[in-house]
């Protein structure tokens, strides 16, 4: 994928479907080209960033992603408004942007 | 001193070994009975995808596991050897390779199988091969990942039962605030109820809508239902990685489940591998027989359409369709007909497409090959077959009543760039509900309710 030349020219980097390897090579140079790479076209705005970091948090807390419901209620955005700031969802859009690891199971 | 296991790896022998207990009549019957006519080349997606490398055919990655047991379990292996290719493993790094073609080399979807005409089931013992290798602890990291947080957790995500609880709780919200009624449930552990509904834990974990969409329709029907506090998640990774026990335990905690609540009916949500694990397999993995009726939820949908328990009105859902079988539903399960009888109900443009029912190409997504990433550039290069097949339809959603399903085609409608939608019959259905009328009653009701408690507390 074109993010990956650009970014490290190291494609070790990246997993399954263009997923960080490793949350520590996560930068804000990186979420905005992952964004941009995800169907959100206009930069990031206060609220993803919002979301990016409670989830690099749980992440970092738990070694999982939160679940929707935690997203929803502990950011105070409603599901519709997360839907619009991540249109590919939360795995492929949050999760992805904030350089969490693809997770395993049916995805 | 036995010279030939001397000769073989810890693992090797483990899997030689437990190759004799997990041979049943339905594999023998498969191992012995190909003449390598090679009717099943040209039905397999990889195949077809890579058409100048003869170890994707379906025969010669059937040989792989078929040299063993003509090796070691078989009398002509014995009598003459050379001229059945028996043949054993030996290595580690056999048994690697052997990995890479169980689990990377063949999505079990079973598409050879119904175009054999010996009736060859490479699936079945292709999953008895994956098996051995779990046994011994060889296996993609993905697969290995969540088998144990669902043999551990008791879902294949490893959702917590109080996450679970609260995001039903949260689209029993939703549900009020879209009917406008404050009493709308959706019920958890209700006992006698004549539905329990289980569910993908993806549909809990990641995204609910499936969930408020099916709380809908039960809701506009009128039915007395149930989801279940524990033994939620229909998945079964055991069909996947091979594993009886796994598979086993877990259709036993849906099935105990229903039991302690005393339910009539398991309804088992949009997902093929789910509804062919819990229906069809579950039983005979967890060596029970199970006391109540078993359906998918697309049988349900469409029985309140027609016994006119729901109404709905396909002009809410305009554009052209075109349905995706899934192999577990389609394959091993035979529900083809009602899935397409039902989006003919809830959509007006509706294109089949080809070849399709048990003929259908594999999303090839399937037998878990979503979770194991080491193969997913092989994986999209077989999937131009899906993608030439989705793109003659013409239309831009396809539906499918398969979760797994769904997310193989989105991965591959993203990198062929077909530019399609993806979704499935819950969402269609919940979307042409005919519901308007009851929402303005339950507003009215409600209204007249707060008038007369607000007057009563002045």
């Amino acid at each position: 994928m074109e993010t990956t030349d650009i970014k490290t020219g190291n494609k070790e980097t990246f997993h399954c479907e263009d997923f960080l390897n490793d949350i520590d090579f996560w930068s804000i140079d990186i979420a905005e080209i992952l964004a941009k790479d995800n169907k959100i076209a206009d930069g990031l705005t206060a609220d993803h960033w919002k979301v990016i970091m409670y989830v690099r948090e749980h992440y970092l807390k738990y070694e999982r992603g939160p679940e929707i419901v935690k997203v929803v209620k502990d950011c105070g955005i409603s599901f519709k408004d997360l839907c619009n700031l991540f249109p590919c969802g939360l795995v492929r859009g949050a999760y992805k942007v904030a350089g969490l690891p693809r997770p395993h199971g049916c995805i | 001193m036995n010279t030939e296991k001397n000769k073989r790896s810890y693992k090797a022998q483990k899997v030689i070994d437990r190759m004799g207990q997990k041979l049943t009549r339905q594999m023998v019957g498969s191992l012995t009975a190909c003449v390598h006519c090679g009717m099943c080349t040209d039905s397999c997606h990889y195949v077809l995808a890579n058409p100048g490398d003869p170890t994707f055919a379906p025969a010669y990655k059937a040989d792989k596991i078929r040299k063993l047991f003509k090796q070691h379990y078989d009398w002509t292996g014995k009598v003459f050897p050379k001229w059945v290719k028996a043949g054993s493993v030996y290595t580690d790094e056999e048994l690697q390779e052997l990995k890479d073609i169980v689990f990377g080399k063949c999505t079990n979807c079973r598409r050879c199988t119904v175009n054999c005409p010996m009736g060859v089931d490479l699936a079945t013992f292709n999953r008895m091969a994956r098996g051995l290798l779990c046994h011994v602890g060889i296996m993609p990291e993905g697969v290995e990942y969540v088998a144990k947080e669902q043999w551990e957790i008791g879902n294949q995500m490893g959702v917590l039962k109080e996450d679970y609880i609260e995001t039903v709780e949260w689209q029993e919200e939703e549900l009020q605030s879209e009917m406008e009624d404050p009493t709308a449930k959706i019920p958890i552990d209700k006992p006698d109820s004549n539905i329990v509904y289980v569910i993908n834990p993806r549909e809990i974990k990641h995204d609910p809508r499936s969930i408020l969409d099916a709380a809908k329709i039960f809701y506009a029907a009128g039915e007395d239902y149930t989801m279940p506090s524990e033994g939620w998640d229909m998945t079964n990774f055991g069909l996947f990685n091979g594993d009886d026990e796994l598979g086993g335990a877990v259709a036993g905690r849906v099935y105990d489940k229903v039991e302690e609540l005393r339910g009539k009916k398991l309804v088992i949500s949009e997902c093929g591998h789910g509804y062919r694990s819990t229906r069809c397999e579950g039983p005979n993995w967890a060596k029970k027989d199970i006391t109540f009726d078993a359906e998918s939820s697309v049988i349900t949908m469409l029985e309140y359409i027609k016994q006119g328990k729901i109404k709905v009105d396909k002009t809410k859902n305009p554009g052209s369709y075109t349905f995706h079988d899934s192999c577990n539903n389609a394959r091993s399960c035979g529900l083809t007909e009602e899935p397409r009888e039902l989006l003919s109900l809830v959509v007006e443009d509706f294109r089949e497409m080809y070849p399709n029912r048990a003929e259908n190409y594999c999303c090839t997504g399937g037998g878990g090959a979503m979770s194991m990433a080491e193969y997913r550039p092989s994986r999209l290069k077989s999937a131009k077959i899906k993608a030439d097949q989705l793109a003659a339809t013409g239309t831009k959603t396809v539906v499918t009543s398969c979760h797994n399903c769904v997310d193989g085609l989105t991965d591959l409608i993203g990198h062929y760039k077909l530019g399609m939608d993806v979704t499935q019959l819950v969402n269609l259905v919940a979307n042409a509900l005919v519901i308007d009328d009851i929402v303005e009653e339950n507003k009215k009701k409600y209204a007249e309710k707060e008038e007369v408690s607000s007057g009563s507390a002045q």
